[in-house]
């Protein structure tokens, strides 16, 4: 057996961490935390939540069959099942994080009644499988002493209330701030920012206001925090303090701040509708030939080429788009007919970095590119001529994401192109869909390309060439 | 001292204080949480966080008495 690699992202917790080798992944559990890990097993709750799907299947391992490759002290290895993708919370939009947080409490409320509490609320701890998600920290479950407040409540608040009540009450999204801090936002910087009038709302005025106020409010002198640890929570308010959070975020909704340009894109398009059924047969023709297992769209919009993949061999597929109008009605979509796809938030001029401590803790875009598909329909415009990056380089990150892939040339002469030329000089006279071509080449080999709208739009089918790689 | 400042200070007599909080092992949970969460959790814990604060509003209508900052990790 190979030696495992520790995972760079998991280390806060001394009570185990994740493991990777062999493509397999795998936690260990710690000597110090087996009594509350086995006392967790012994309630059958994680078996219940694994059985409706809430919480990722784990199946015990022996660390004696794997002498000395973990670490020491290990009381107890189990294996989880692999996701097809790791995303973020500051990537995704905002119906994906308001399932996680329902999600999480949901989660917690069922935890209770087994006399289980969970030891943090770090929105990183949950992962998506299509639009459902799924909690993956089997070590967040402790044993629940009764009495014991909520130790996760304030992260809660940071890294999921917060960051939605910044959309659903001052209409802005949480995706670069979240990315920027990556443990969301503190009651007191959002308690600045709330309009008064949300302010009067009981929720907003102790969860928000109250906590950023006592947060740095003096005590009496002598007095610190640890008395307040000593105090009694009962238990029927901690209950009571879930299933009203619960309550209350089911109901909160991005605020209304007009239509997004895009989220009408797929009715309003500039296309006839024989010229989308040829783009959607292109992209059919492509998924029952290549049938990946996992397949980027990048630009995805409200997913409805996602939708054809899906529908013609491709298994999963995540979408990217940075227009929150339409990853919503994606998400919506998904969540619908329970597809496996899950629409994420990118600007693809400007990819999730690594980040966090030592550059390692998350990864970025380029760290996780693990599709064998890519598709990239009405996206190389907005990057080429929108944000100016030359075509040499966008052919190459393309050809570089997956080994196969579709990819939309969209000509100057094509309105939407146009748009984008309005206001500005034309500074690029490369860009014709010859020289767009031979920038592929240069890392793929072409399959095929097919003009299939009257202003020239072409789809261009790749495989990229693996030598040299 | 008043009848409120001697209640407030015998409470610490009255109240479960040998709670161990495994939960709080590796997560900072914020003293601001702490107090919204005493404050749902009915007259008791009400009562800890008015003794906590009594003295500081005391000393803001001019009677003795100082205050030190909580920790923060707020700002």
């Amino acid at each position: 057996m190979n030696r495992p690699i520790p995972d760079p992202g998991s280390f806060r917790d001394p009570n185990g961490r994740i493991y990777h080798c062999g493509g397999k992944v795998y936690r260990t559990i710690t000597a110090r935390a087996r009594d509350d890990f086995e006392f967790v097993r012994g309630t059958g709750l994680i078996e219940r939540l694994v059985g409706d799907g809430r919480v990722i299947a784990s199946e015990m391992v022996l660390p004696s069959s794997h002498p000395g490759v973990f670490d020491d002290n290990i009381a107890h290895v189990v294996e989880h099942p692999r996701l097809p993708f790791i995303s973020y919370p500051y990537e995704w939009p905002f119906p994906a994080l308001k399932a996680a947080a329902l999600l999480h409490l949901g989660i917690q409320i069922d935890a209770l009644d087994a006399g289980v509490a969970l030891s943090d609320a770090s929105a990183f701890n949950i992962q998506f499988r299509g639009a459902r998600p799924i909690f993956i920290d089997l070590l967040s479950f402790r044993r629940h002493q009764d009495g014991e407040m909520w130790a996760g409540h304030r992260q809660f608040c940071e890294q999921f209330l917060n960051p939605l009540l910044l959309r659903a009450k001052c209409g802005v999204a949480h995706n670069a701030w979240y990315r920027g801090t990556q443990e969301g936002i503190t009651a007191g910087d959002l308690r600045r920012l709330l309009p008064w009038t949300s302010k009067l709302s009981r929720n907003i005025l102790l969860h928000v206001v109250a906590q950023s106020a006592f947060q740095k409010a003096p005590m009496a002198p002598g007095t610190d925090g640890k008395a307040l640890l000593k105090t009694r929570f009962p238990t029927a308010s901690y209950r009571r303090m879930l299933t009203s959070l619960r309550g209350w975020i089911e109901t909160l909704e991005p605020a209304d701040t007009g239509k997004t340009i895009w989220q009408d894109y797929a009715k309003s398009h500039s296309y006839a509708d024989d010229e989308i059924t040829a783009k959607q047969d292109f992209i059919a023709e492509f998924a029952q030939a290549v049938t990946p297992e996992l397949m980027w769209d990048l630009g995805c919009n409200t997913g409805d080429f996602s939708a054809v993949a899906l529908g013609n061999g491709a298994k999963y597929a995540i979408g990217f788009d940075m227009d929150q109008g339409a990853l919503e009605q994606a998400f919506a979509r998904a969540a619908a007919a329970d597809l496996p796809f899950t629409p994420l938030y990118l600007d693809g001029a400007n990819p999730s970095p690594s980040q966090g401590w030592n550059e390692r803790e998350r990864q970025g875009l380029a760290g996780r590119a693990n599709a064998d598909a890519v598709i990239a329909l009405a996206f190389v415009h907005h990057l080429a001529i929108g944000r100016n990056i030359p075509l040499p380089d966008l052919a190459a990150w393309l050809t570089g994401l997956a080994p196969h892939g579709v990819v939309e040339f969209v000509p100057k002469q094509d309105p939407m192109v146009q748009r984008l030329l309005a206001l500005r000089e034309d500074i690029f006279p490369d860009y014709t869909v010859a020289h767009f071509q031979h920038c592929l080449s240069q890392g793929a080999e072409i399959i095929e390309a097919r003009t299939v709208t009257q202003s020239g739009r072409t789809l261009i089918r790749f495989r990229r060439l693996e030598t040299g790689r | 001292m008043t009848t409120l400042d001697s209640l407030l200070h015998s409470m610490p007599a009255w109240l479960p204080a040998d709670l161990a909080n495994p939960a709080f092992a590796y997560l900072d949970p914020g003293t601001g949480s702490m107090i919204v969460q005493l404050l749902l959790g009915g007259i008791a814990g009400a009562m800890v966080v008015g003794k906590l604060y009594w003295q500081r509003l005391k000393s803001f209508f001019g009677r003795k008495g100082t205050a030190s900052p909580a920790p923060s990790q707020d700002d």
